[in-house]
């Protein structure tokens, strides 16, 4: 059994047909890239999994967990992680608080803890701060732990999310165009950077991206999403060649993001 | 280093807490008796009437707490705090009153039951309400809250129109009997003293509490849930819940102020508390600082030196004297402070008090938009550029 199934994925905005019937298994320690044109449904696969939109039909099954059965706030506490297309950072807090309202779920202090300091509270935030110190090193972020995430650069802002998403010591990372607005050089760092998060932290990828480049070099197995429906799946090279993608991506032009 | 950063701050907070325990005698002592007079350009008269000012401010310090914790903190706006300030006032006078709780007992169980009521009958419905429909929903709380105290039946509880009063609280005798055996008769507490201990020593207790739930995780999640809705669901804060402790915790902190409120006062009627009460609690979070406790006592100490000071500008201001009843005027004096708050220092008193701290330590200034403040800031700034026909295209009103 896979680690990610999702099947018969379906969900409409009004008349608009977001996704139709969209299926695709991610197995465990797998990098799996997710492209399409713009408007595919890429973004909603992810809110649909994470609790923010509830399809029409359809059934995600993480591991032992049915995600649709579970609020939003639980998803995280399965083990799956996101960062966001656009940035949802919390502005007014360092980089260092960011990370530990990241491990919020697995925190256990209760109100009476919190207002006294109990030792719960207190032993717990220092096992978050030293978790999140590990994070912040291995992303390069030290240096800004504890400055506030509204006045960093569009650049550091994602990363600062990524690190958000991989304090939480997730199973599978969903990760929604960590390339959008990086430099050249950047990118080579971000595709070192998305294998390691599998070699050294276990962690299975989700990888939506308009990058192609990054995608083909880092994906074991892409799936490609047009107008809601999945329209061809398998290796980097296969998917390359595959006519209808072809077709998708250059038969009706549309805008490309920077 | 650690020790040494702790160092000046406790000498600070020991400093002030001395100044706090003595000062409800400075006005018997020789150099404050009667009066210091002009400090310039201010009269300042140590008078007793000046504890009694002091212990309103406490009272203020834990409403604008209260206030801070949801508006500031979790990013709800509420219209109808005054409402939630009556309940605690209230729910004290009825238990004292009518059931014989000890006034103290009266006041811990009032906030207590403030605390609920709040989390769970305007919380919790609250919580699904986006920003504007929660300011219209407790706006209608405090315009209906007179009507519900004098609502047939409730009013054999509550007294209807006449209100509840109560004699002046005095100091335990035991309090005095020890202090005389101490000091051998030199010292003793009255009344007016006993309560602004109480009152301070609550609403000092009440800071503390309240620093370090901002410090825990549950004190983030409320941030989190300001700045970024869907980031905090994403990253496991249930918001609704927490939006509904926010609004229960901060009614607690507002119904302790209530029960304070009516002990200091003596007496609670269904107009004590109006929604113009409600109006200069916001005002006096935005102008002390969104979001932390410093904030809060500038905003308390506007609250309880507010009054004094309009009634005092015809002194600084020499046109005004000859403007009828000008006193009518205050809320143009407060609103064009808040329009000048927001678009000058959006972090309050506070935050000036912080930019200049971190100046000093050569640190980078954290001049941060306020996430709450910038649509504000960014519709004052184009409605000032209309009326002023100047086009402010620096942008700076804009999201980044
Ligand atoms: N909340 C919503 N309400 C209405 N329509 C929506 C909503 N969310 C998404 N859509 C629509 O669903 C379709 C798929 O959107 P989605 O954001 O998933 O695309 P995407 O593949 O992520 O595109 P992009 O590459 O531009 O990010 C689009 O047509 C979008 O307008
Ligand atoms: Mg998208």
């Amino acid at each position: 059994m896979s680690l990610l199934e999702v099947d018969s994925l379906s969900i409409q905005f009004g008349g608009l047909v977001a996704l139709d019937g969209v299926s695709f298994e991610v197995e465990a320690g797998a990098i799996m890239g997710l492209i399409g044109p713009n408007g595919a449904g890429k973004t909603t696969v992810f809110n649909c999994m994470t609790g923010v939109y509830v399809p029409t039909a359809g059934s995600i099954t993480f591991e032992e967990h049915d995600l649709l059965q579970m609020q939003p706030h639980q998803i995280i506490g399965t083990g799956v992680a996101r960062t966001f297309q656009n940035l949802e950072l919390f502005g007014s807090m360092s980089v260092l608080e960011n990370l530990l309202v990241g491990q919020h779920s697995s925190m256990r202090a209760n109100l009476l803890d919190c207002l006294l300091r109990l030792p719960r509270a207190v032993n717990e935030q220092r096992q978050a701060r030293d978790r999140a110190g590990e994070v912040l090193e291995f992303l390069n972020l030290s240096e800004h732990r504890d400055v506030p995430v509204a006045g960093l650069p569009f650049g550091l802002k994602k990363r600062v999310e990524l690190a958000r998403a991989l304090v939480s010591s997730p199973r599978l990372i969903l990760l929604d165009e960590p390339a959008n607005g990086l430099s050249h050089e950047e990118v080579n760092d971000l595709i070192e950077l998305i294998r390691s998060l599998r070699d050294e932290f276990l962690v299975t990828v989700l990888l939506v991206e308009h990058h192609m480049g990054l995608v083909m070099a880092v994906s074991d197995k892409v799936s490609v999403l047009d107008f809601g429906r999945k329209i061809a799946e398998g290796t980097p090279n296969e998917v390359q060649q595959n006519p209808a993608v072809i077709e998708a991506y250059l038969g009706a032009p549309r805008a490309q993001p920077e | 280093m650690r020790r040494a950063l702790l160092q000046p701050r406790v000498l600070w907070f020991s400093l002030l807490g001395v100044v706090l325990i003595v000062f409800p005698y400075a006005h018997g002592w020789p150099l404050f008796d009667g009066s210091i007079n002009n400090l310039g350009f201010f009269t300042v008269e140590i008078t007793e009437f000046r504890t009694f000012n002091l212990t309103m401010f406490g009272v203020w310090f834990l409403v604008v707490m209260s206030m801070n914790l949801l508006t500031g903190s979790s990013g709800q706006i509420s219209l109808g705090h005054a409402a939630v300030v009556l309940v605690g006032a209230y729910t004290t006078g009825i238990l004292f009153v009518e059931f014989g709780v000890p006034l103290a007992l009266a006041v811990i169980v009032a906030g207590v039951f403030t605390g609920v009521v709040g989390g769970v009958l305007i919380g919790l419905p609250g919580a699904r309400l986006a920003g504007p429909y929660l300011a219209i929903a407790t706006f209608s709380l405090i315009i209906t809250m007179p009507q519900i105290l004098k609502l047939n039946g409730i009013d054999s509880l509550t007294n209807g129109a006449l209100g509840i009063g109560i004699r002046p609280v005095e100091a335990p005798d035991f309090v005095n009997d020890v202090l005389g055996a101490v000091t051998g008769g030199a010292v003793a507490v009255d009344g007016r003293q006993w309560i602004y201990y109480m009152t301070i020593g609550t609403a000092v207790l009440m800071a503390v509490l309240l620093w370090n739930l901002t410090r825990s995780r549950i004190g983030r999640a409320f941030v989190a849930l300001r700045d970024s809705e869907i980031g905090a669901e994403q990253m496991g804060v249930n918001v609704p819940f927490y939006k509904a402790l926010a609004f229960g915790i901060s009614s607690f902190y507002a119904g302790i102020g209530g029960g304070l409120f009516f002990v200091v006062q003596t007496f609670v009627a269904p107009e004590s508390l109006r929604f113009n009460d409600s109006i200069l609690f916001l005002l006096a979070v935005v102008i002390g600082g969104l979001g932390s406790i410093l904030g809060s006592v500038f905003g308390a100490l506007f609250l309880a030196f507010q009054a004094e000071l309009i009634s005092n500008l015809p002194d600084w201001i020499p046109g005004l004297s000859r403007v009828r009843d000008f006193e009518r005027l205050s809320p143009v004096i407060y609103g064009s402070l808040l329009i000048v708050t927001i678009l000058t220092f959006p972090r309050g008193l506070a935050g000036i008090v912080q930019s200049v701290r971190s100046l000093g330590r050569g640190g980078r200034n954290g001049a941060l938009d306020l996430p709450l403040l910038s649509p504000i800031r960014g519709a004052l700034r184009n409605l000032s550029a209309g009326l002023l026909g100047n086009s402010d295209s620096d942008g700076r009103g804009k999201k980044e």
